[in-house]
């Protein structure tokens, strides 16, 4: 009984902990599923715009990577890193920059 | 069985994703490269574990279901979208008929609102799987796997 009890503290204890963790790891990046593959051609070039301005952003503070603009229609560049990128960093914004690039704005990573 | 059926604990957010390894055809130069087309298409091509092979991804829009043990059956779906793409549609739709490791799913999020159930508990994926749009899977598994011992032998040692 007492270890009974003892295993339903724990538990609670484990997802009072995790569960912001959790949160904010499942918190879609801005404009979620629209943002990494938009349906419409004006969403497509609207979203163009906002994704360079996430992954400026994103980009901008981590590891010194930074953005630099390309030609349309031509496919988004993301030079692989051997840094992993913090917990917060990662979930709120450099993988998601990565998805979110789109098929204009290559992001190179200055840390190679 | 304990914490309800998938249906329930995954939700949906609207892609089918399609991995599969092709042969190095293209200089990558260790570039991730990804492309987008509108109709919600997205098409990838990293660098593989070795020189000749390269990993590729075929992402799209959309709730169909599909038949789980049916590779050509998924691969003529992905085709009735990406055949117009453009770019290196044609080419991985081909390669994806030939690949050893194609995998087709649909993406989502485990969310529950408990991880806990008797003596069964949940951790990384099963419970609280965030989904390849988010990335940190490993990292909240990882988390996970620190916190539930930490957790659990604060009393149990008693």
């Amino acid at each position: 009984m007492r270890e009974e009890s003892a295993l339903d503290d724990a538990f609670d204890r484990y997802e009072s902990r995790m569960r912001p963790y959790v949160e904010q790891g499942q918190e879609l990046p801005p404009g979620g599923t629209d943002g990494y593959a938009p349906r419409s051609q004006a969403a497509h070039s609207a979203g163009l715009d906002l994704n360079a301005l996430v992954a400026a952003v994103a980009t901008a503070s981590l590891d010194g990577a930074h953005l630099q603009q390309g030609r349309r229609h031509q496919p988004a560049q993301l030079r692989q890193t051997s840094r992993q990128p913090s917990l917060r960093t990662q979930g709120g914004a450099c993988c998601n920059a990565t998805l979110r690039c789109g098929c204009v704005y290559p992001v190179r990573s200055e840390s190679d | 069985m304990a914490f309800g059926t998938q249906a329930e604990a995954l939700g949906s957010l609207g892609l089918l994703n399609a991995w599969f390894t092709i042969p190095a055809e293209i200089e990558l130069e260790g570039w991730y490269l990804m492309y987008n087309a509108p109709r919600g298409r997205v098409i990838s091509i990293r660098p593989g574990r070795f020189p000749s092979e390269q990993k590729a991804a075929l992402s799209v829009r959309s709730t169909e279901s599909f038949e789980r043990c049916d590779i050509d059956s998924q691969i003529d779906l992905l085709e009735s979208h990406f055949a117009d793409a453009g770019w290196e549609a044609a080419r991985l739709l081909r390669a994806a008929r030939a690949a050893p490791d194609f995998y087709l799913d649909s993406i989502g999020q485990v969310r529950l609102d408990r991880w806990s159930q008797g003596r069964v508990v949940l951790l990384g994926d099963a419970g609280y799987r965030p989904s390849p749009l988010t990335g940190l899977g490993t990292s909240l598994a990882l988390v996970g796997a620190t916190y539930w011992p930490a957790s659990s032998q604060l009393r149990l040692r008693r």
